[in-house]
């Protein structure tokens, strides 16, 4: 069977029509464009369209489609459609596109797209799709208007000195936080894409001259190597991003305040940006960032010193008492006092379960009440420390259904853990766990566990980088801002394995007469 | 995991975690023991010990800890703890041990090596136990005596015995491990602690009461209380403690130095077969009571008490050694160490007669007291 050659114009015609349909391209037919945008949003009773023409030239043929509340009515009426219907310029319909942006359409942001996908992303983000009759291109017009969060102070990372703005739940909100802060060509900032039903906007951003090269490439390789649904908070891609997959211990930073982002981006640290959270994670992660707080550098460092040891310490508490306790108790009872001996026995006598039962009952007795507090409604709190201190401590003793010291050996435990909020999910388990091999094996078992835990932080890693780096030397370059926190004027190098390729921080430390 | 790893693994957990202790033992299942008395039945010969136990009952919570006396009577000293046990409810346990009050005849007639024996060879016994020679006619009187300030006997002699040298000077410290030491050193001798009961307010309570001496491990003697110090100056071991006299002859003491300091050497020259030894003593003191010498006290005068002082420490340390020369005719003063320390080829060839060398030996003392404060008042 032949075909003459009119056929095959037609049938050539056709596949391209088909290959458009099969690209989610659009086509130049308004009213084709208008119902298949109105198929797709089907059942959607916040989509809207809106047909409209030139006063002057009827064959002007213009459609709008947006999602009704994200959109803001008045710049759309003032900026879009009245210069739309009331231009008496003359379009050419070839260069009908060129000429609306450069002489009508006076609203700033404004991009081309042809893609059926990019109209869907960005109308469901507040933006106009104009469609013009005979033009296969759309133009997407930035028109949002969000209601969001004011810039408040983060309630997780309040602080006594120092900046109090935090993060909310709009990107570009967020990144003009950090943006105001770094006034420089160097900070960049690039945009990406994560899941498929979300479209969540991802921004990366980055000092150039500071960061890793090596360890940028290894975070787009990690992020484009995600193929997930949604991503609604930055701890999805914290979980998908880590190097080591089973560890309770975190591999990338986080925070709400931006004078935090701006202080770990100047350290060569890439900053993680999610739509919709106000959490910002950074990367690479090292260890003493658990004990880390952006005060630090605001306070005189002899009391930065000083909080940051307790919270070394608090950590090294928090984990380890409960084992510690039930180690002398049970065990090297010659590690006691006479006195506090006697004292602690006489408890214990009337205490009907042995303490290594007891212990691990009251532990999880507080991390129920802890989790409590924290899903109850604020307005019943205090019933809950009534139960809590009252009910469950002093009555449990006044009962004899425990002994005294446990109840003091769990309230430090629990009031411990608080001092360091990042290693929140590690603590539960590795303080168990070190109370199991302490109640079975007394000191022993303990050191044991404790040099395992040791061994298992040494050997985590944050995009390559060794969280806990010791090198086995012990200089000041190595520690000045882990133990301790040097004075300003001795930081005058960045942590080496952040910013291997540009370490010098600060050339003059100022002068002292 | 390669089987390398696992290889590792099992090594690590079997050195660590095989090798170890793991007994687990509630504070609530053992019996404290704070003190024992050890005396001995005439007639049997058998020991008959007194353990003092805390009373963990929870219904003197509230109140002071009580401590009970739980007396045994054994063929060994384990034996008694063991049949201790047939009364109590929970094991003894000696890791909290801080006292033994050994009868005095016991210490006498028997010497302690036997007694000494099981506390070093046991586990749970710390070196730091003191021992106590009882006055009393049985070593269970002390533990059985109401304590003064503190609820617990044990506890008690040990806070005595511990404080004493930097406050009173009147008696030893000598825990288990030096006591052992003492015991078994070329040239030295052992001495303990001396506990009695005296009236206090009615009532009876304890007292140190100066240290015994021993010629090997049987006792010999003792010194007094007022006689201690002395013996502790020769010793090195004065930390505090008073020096009163009289300035000017009548017989009433009306000085009073408190001893911040001293520090005494001995040193010892062999010629003819005869020892000489000179023991210097360095003593700081604070001048704390000079009734006659109101405010001013001239330099002049504070020479004057220095060499008062000095005369009196020499003549009480001399005054003992005559006693031990004459009564004890041991070296209760632990000199053949020094002999020891310094010329071990001389110490063998001496070794042999040295109580008798000892006996022959001439001795010079030397003191110097310096006041270094004698407070100030308008």
């Amino acid at each position: 069977m032949s075909k003459n050659k009119k056929d095959l114009v037609i049938d050539n015609k056709v596949a391209v029509l088909n290959q458009k349909l099969k690209d989610n391209l659009i086509f130049e037919s308004l009213k084709e464009n208008l119902l298949k945008m109105r198929d797709l949003f089907k059942d959607d009773d916040t989509f809207v369209t809106r047909e409209f023409e030139n006063n002057y030239d009827p064959s002007l043929k213009y459609g709008l489609i947006y999602c009704n509340g994200l959109i803001d009515a008045y710049i759309v009426n003032e900026n879009l459609i009245k210069p739309l219907m009331t231009s008496s310029k003359v379009l050419s319909k070839d260069k009908i596109i060129t000429e609306l942006l450069s002489h009508v359409i006076t609203i700033s942001e404004i991009k081309k797209t042809n893609k059926i996908k990019d109209i869907i992303e960005n109308i469901t983000y507040g933006d106009i799709a104009l469609f013009i009759d005979g033009v296969d291109e759309v133009l997407l017009i930035n028109t949002k208007k969000f209601f969001v969060r004011p810039v408040t102070e983060p309630v997780n990372e309040q602080i006594l000195v120092g900046p109090r703005e935090g993060f909310n739940e709009y990107l570009y909100v967020n990144l003009s936080l950090v943006r105001r802060k770094l006034r420089t060509n160097d900070l960049k900032f690039k945009y990406l894409t994560l899941g498929d039903k979300t479209n969540t906007q991802v921004c990366l951003g980055y000092i150039d001259s500071i960061v890793d090269k090596k360890i940028l490439k290894l975070l787009y390789k990690r992020l484009k190597n995600i193929k997930i649904d949604g991503v609604l908070d930055v701890n999805y891609l914290t979980e998908l991003i880590r190097d080591n997959s089973y560890t309770p211990f975190r591999s990338t930073g986080y925070t709400e305040k931006p004078d935090t982002i701006v202080g770990k981006l100047l350290e060569g640290r890439i900053a993680i940006f999610v739509d919709g959270s106000p959490v910002v994670l950074t990367v690479p992660f090292l260890f003493v960032e658990n004990f880390q707080s952006s005060e630090d550098y605001y306070l005189n460092f002899f009391y930065s010193f000083f909080t940051r040891l307790i919270r070394i310490l608090g950590f090294f508490f928090t984990i380890a008492v409960p084992a510690i306790y039930i180690a002398i108790v049970a065990f090297h009872h010659e590690m006691i006092p006479t006195p506090l001996l006697i004292n602690v026995a006489i408890e214990r006598e009337s205490a009907p379960l042995p303490a290594s039962v007891e212990l691990p009952i009251l532990l999880f007795v507080f991390d129920i009440l802890r989790e409590t507090g924290i899903r109850m409604p604020s307005n019943i709190g205090q019933a809950l420390s009534i139960v809590g201190a009252l009910v469950i401590g002093q009555a449990a003793v006044e009962a004899k259904l425990v002994a005294a010291p446990i109840i003091i050996v769990v309230a430090f435990t629990g009031i411990t853990a608080l001092l360091v909020p990042k290693l929140n999910a590690p603590i539960v388990f590795v303080r168990i766990i070190l109370f199991f091999l302490s109640a079975s094996f007394g000191l022993v078992g303990l050191v044991c566990g404790l040099a395992l835990l040791f061994i298992h932080i040494l050997n985590l890693k944050s995009f390559g980088v060794s969280q806990l780096n010791l090198d086995g030397q012990f200089k000041f370059q190595n520690i000045k801002d882990q133990l301790f926190r040097a004075p300003w004027g001795k930081m005058k190098r960045r942590p080496p394995m952040l910013a291997p390729g540009n370490v010098k921080r600060m050339s003059k430390a100022g002068v002292k007469n | 995991m390669g089987k390398f790893k696992i290889k590792y693994l099992v090594l690590i957990f079997t050195v660590f975690l095989m090798t170890g202790c793991w007994d687990y033992v509630g504070v609530d299942n053992i019996s404290i023991v704070t003190g024992m008395a050890i005396d001995k039945d005439d007639k049997t010969n058998n020991y008959k010990a007194a353990f003092e136990v805390v009373n963990i009952d929870v219904s003197n919570k509230i109140e002071v800890v009580k401590t009970e006396i739980v007396e045994t009577m054994g063929k060994t000293l384990f034996d008694t703890s063991r049949n201790a046990k047939k009364r109590l409810m929970n094991k003894l346990y000696f890791g909290d041990m801080e006292v033994v009050i050994i009868d005095k005849k016991i210490a006498e007639k028997d010497g302690i090596n036997t007694i000494l024996n099981w506390f070093l060879r046991d586990t749970e016994i710390r070196g730091t136990l003191n021992f106590v020679i009882s006055e009393e006619k049985t070593a269970m009187e002390i533990l059985n005596n109401n304590a003064l300030n503190h609820p617990i006997v044990g506890l008690l002699i040990k806070e005595i015995l511990k404080n004493d040298n930097g406050v009173t000077s009147s008696t030893i410290y000598q825990p288990l491990y030096r006591a052992y030491n003492n015991l078994h050193d070329n040239g030295c001798s052992l001495a303990f602690p001396i506990f009695r009961i005296v009236e206090n307010d009615g009532k009876e309570t304890l007292e140190s009461n100066g240290i015994a001496v021993f010629k090997k491990d049987k006792m010999i003697g003792q010194f007094q209380s007022n006689e201690s110090k002395y013996y502790l100056f020769i010793s090195n071991n004065v930390n505090g403690g008073l020096l009163t006299f009289d300035s000017n002859k009548d017989n009433i003491d009306d000085i009073t130095l408190e001893i911040s300091g001293n520090n005494t050497s001995k040193k010892y020259s062999y010629e003819d077969g005869k020892f000489k030894f000179l023991i210097t003593t360095n003593t700081v003191v604070h001048l704390s009571e000079a009734d006659e010498y109101h405010a001013n006290i001239s330099v002049k005068k504070i020479k004057e008490l220095e060499k008062q002082a000095e005369q009196l420490i020499e003549k009480n340390i001399q005054k003992i050694i005559k006693k031990a020369k004459s009564e004890y005719k041991v070296d209760v003063f632990s000199l053949g160490s020094v002999v020891y320390k310094n010329n071990p080829k001389l110490w063998k060839k001496v070794k042999n007669d040295w109580g008798k060398k000892f006996l022959e030996t001439e001795i010079e003392v030397k003191s110097d007291v310096d006041i270094i404060n004698t407070g100030f008042f308008k």
